[in-house]
């Protein structure tokens, strides 16, 4: 059996290291980091809230003929069907790679062509974050109320009331994700599979394709790129659609695991920038050791050192300060940038 | 990238966490007072005939489903009120402007700013401690008159401020929880709390009663309120409560959660550990008839395991209390915490202040607050009010959770009475 901290430290590790990989693949293309990263974590969050509550509310339908103690135990023994952890995922994929190809069309590209600053492309992905935030709040409160007078409906046409809460704030998936058997979370073996999957794909297609050759040829240069014949516009929404799609389903493993809410993203963002400036904010693969490295030091070294010390774990929001602050004063260009064997010499 | 962007990427996240924290809606331009009422002889009553209260209620956050019930309960009173100024003949009407705080205590003083620039002068709410602490200044700066259903903190009991309370203060719930726990047998409690002055204050009540019992109080996590994981937290109670088991006995350990709602998470992820599984868990408050707690499948069945019972200020049933919960149930499909009877009660003491003032004037009401409060019978018993505006007396009543056909309910376990330190168990 695997102990509760482990399990949490893989779920969370692999949901951060898609994040920052997200976060460093559109740095690479764009240069710019993208401050609406969270918010597209936040946004397949909702996917997963949307379509979990409407599978929910599908089993009280489906039972409307059985009495009231059937239908109790259907709700309180719901488990969430694996056709809709495929659904939440492809969904999420999709939504959010559009939405992130909308951000780079609607804001950074027009922004970029009439001469906009680094800095001026990232004050704009603030403004896309809040722009994210608001509307994923609107839909959350319009869905919600839908969801709520749905349930109150078919209470009255029971004449009892349904037990059934579909909190669209502060809610966790986490009673419907355990498998009966073993007691486990499905998490625990979905996420790290989506980031060994993801990592295969990305490999496969960054080596094994044109598209990929040209990928990684914009990344490098991009001006000679489209002087030798590459699409860079092309490359660009490519790279845009890749990483909100890889921070989307990130995002939908987050009610699995965490307690979710619309603002969740704000604690996210330190660590997604925290694992991508450790790793070297440009790299792909440095950014998923970040993304390692920063969620053991949260979850796994934060429980050594709070049983050691007596330190309160209330403090966990400073690590991926203290990580982010060291990097950036003694090695900025992050592990990606260390030259290790040159270190090794100087050691010795 | 150069070190002016890596500058700028740092002051922007550290930007990002600040605006974070200062979200909120913009208060509106302030609007003129509302019409007045002219009497027969044509003088003008200071009175306006529509009087406004405001309601500051969590309807999002870690008080969500207490947050909802209170707006339900300022809801009732004002048709109530208005029904008896209709068959009265009087010629005035009340009328609630609800704002949702968010449980969060600088979205609370947005709110109130938001309110006050309507010329709202009178609030039922907010219920957190933490909120209320944040709005005193504003509130007794401005002369905005106070009224929380459930703000508890000890710290919060201050004599001739704007700030009332129809709630017995922690000092109180400190006691009935340490009280409590010595009646199941525990020797040996940790204490877990939420990082915040409610939590505070409560966590530090309970543990000086713990020892003043001679239990053996031991502190616990302190956890933040801005985590959404609790894996770290749990890991350190389960390794406290491990080696006390493993010493003394399962029998003898125990848990007090101080929390709101987002207690269930934490029990969620208690559930995981056998040791916290097998120890008996105490809550508060916070978390006593939460609709979270029995709509999650696993904390609610950790609840049973553990026996968990939790504890909340109230009063006995009355015929206008019965009438209440019957109106309660019809619409929310359950029985709501008392704080919600006691929102009832804060919009008919307001409404009957500001007319027995003849004002809208909360220097004159709160004047006379405390004594129209002293000759009020309403749907929570007596009201009166101690010399620092807080309810003067209540009785804790104890809840657990049971599974009934199939779904988990909160039931009525029994009664701890702050005057004679006795239980009555059903």
């Amino acid at each position: 059996m695997l102990s509760p901290q482990l399990v949490n430290a893989i779920i969370y590790c692999s949901i951060l290291s898609l994040l920052s990989l997200g976060l460093s693949l559109t740095y690479s293309v764009t240069k710019v980091p993208n401050f609406a990263q969270a918010s597209f974590a936040v946004l397949g969050a909702y996917v997963t809230w949307t379509l979990v509550s409407l599978s929910r509310l599908s089993v009280v339908e489906n039972m409307l003929s059985s009495n009231p103690q059937a239908m109790n135990a259907a709700i309180y023994s719901y488990t969430i069907p694996p056709q809709t952890y495929l659904e939440f995922l492809i969904l999420s994929f999709l939504i959010v790679g559009a939405t992130a190809v909308l951000q780079y069309l609607m804001v950074l590209r027009p922004l970029k062509n009439r001469g906009g600053s680094p800095t001026a492309l990232m004050i704009a992905t603030i403004g896309v974050d809040m722009l994210l935030f608001s509307i994923i709040n609107i839909y959350v409160d319009s869905m919600s109320s839908h969801l709520l007078s749905e349930v109150s409906s078919l209470s009255e046409r029971l004449g009892y009331s349904i037990p059934l809460r579909l909190d669209a704030r502060d809610f966790t998936f986490y009673s419907y994700d355990l498998m009966s058997s073993s007691g486990l979370q499905r998490a625990i073996i979905i996420s790290p599979l989506l980031l060994i999957v993801i990592l295969i794909s990305l490999e496969m297609i960054l080596k094994k394709t044109k598209f990929g050759i040209a990928l990684r040829a914009v990344v490098e240069n991009p001006n000679l790129s489209g002087v030798i014949g590459v699409n860079v516009e092309l490359a660009n929404i490519a790279a845009w659609f890749i990483s909100g799609g890889v921070s989307g389903m990130a995002g939908s493993l987050i009610p699995l695991k965490f307690y979710t809410n619309t603002s969740i993203g704000i604690t996210l963002i330190v660590s997604i920038f925290a694992s991508s400036i450790l790793g070297g904010i440009a790299s792909l693969y440095g950014s998923i050791a970040g993304g390692f490295i920063v969620g053991v030091s949260e979850t796994i070294f934060l429980g050594y050192i709070t049983q050691l010390t007596g330190l309160s774990p209330a403090y966990r929001p400073v690590i991926p300060l203290i990580i982010m602050t060291i990097m950036l004063i003694i090695f900025p260009k992050g592990l990606a940038g260390i030259d290790f064997s040159n270190l090794r010499r100087r050691l010795k | 990238m150069d070190y002016k962007t890596q500058l700028v990427i740092v002051a922007v996240i550290m930007l990002l966490v600040g605006i974070a924290a200062g979200y909120a809606v913009k208060p509106s331009a302030p609007q003129s007072a509302p019409n007045t009422t002219t009497t027969a002889q044509g003088q003008q009553s200071k009175l306006p005939n529509v009087i406004v209260i405001g309601g500051l209620f969590p309807l999002s956050g870690d008080l969500q489903t207490f947050g909802q019930q209170n707006s339900l309960a300022l809801q009732l009173a004002a048709s109530d009120i208005n029904s008896f100024f209709n068959s009265s003949g009087l010629p005035y009407q009340v009328k609630v402007v609800i704002e949702d705080t968010q449980t969060n205590p600088d979205v609370a003083l947005q709110k109130l700013q938001s309110l006050y620039s309507q010329g709202v002068k009178f609030v039922a709410g907010p219920m957190a401690s933490s909120e209320v602490k944040n709005i005193m200044g504003f509130a007794n700066s401005n002369h905005i008159l106070i009224f929380s259903p459930s703000s508890t903190s000890p710290a919060l009991a201050i004599p001739n401020d704007f700030i009332f309370r129809l709630v017995v203060d922690d000092r109180l719930q400190g006691t009935a929880l340490a009280q409590l726990a010595k009646y199941y047998g525990l020797k040996h409690v940790v204490v877990v709390w939420r990082g915040d002055d409610w939590g505070d204050n409560l966590a530090n009540s309970t543990l000086s009663n713990l020892a003043a019992l001679g239990i053996d109080a031991i502190r616990g996590p302190r956890y933040s309120v801005q985590v959404s994981d609790y894996t770290s937290e749990v890991n350190q109670l389960a390794s406290t409560v491990s080696s006390l088991v493993n010493k003394y006995g399962a029998s003898s350990v125990g848990v007090i959660l101080v929390s709101f709602e987002e207690g269930v998470q934490f029990m969620d992820q208690a559930s995981q550990y056998q040791t916290l599984s097998n120890v008996r868990w105490i809550g508060t408050d916070g978390i006593a008839k939460s609709g979270k707690l029995i709509g999650d499948p696993v904390a609610s069945a950790f609840a049973v395991k553990t026996n968990f019972t939790a504890t909340i200020s109230g009063t006995l049933p009355n015929p206008k209390y019965d009438n209440l919960t019957k109106r309660f149930v019809a619409q929310l499909g359950t029985e709501p915490i008392s704080y919600a009877y006691n929102t009832y009660d804060i919009a008919w003491l307001l409404t009957l202040s500001i007319l027995t003032a003849g004002e809208y004037n909360p220097d004159k009401v709160a004047k006379i607050l405390p004594t129209v409060a002293s000759d009020f019978y309403g749907v929570t018993g007596w009201a009166q009010l101690n010399e620092n505006g807080d309810r003067a007396f209540a009785n804790y009543f104890i809840y657990g959770v049971a599974n009934v056909q199939n779904q988990y309910q909160w039931t009525y376990v029994g009664m701890y009475d702050t005057a004679t330190n006795a239980f009555t168990f059903k």
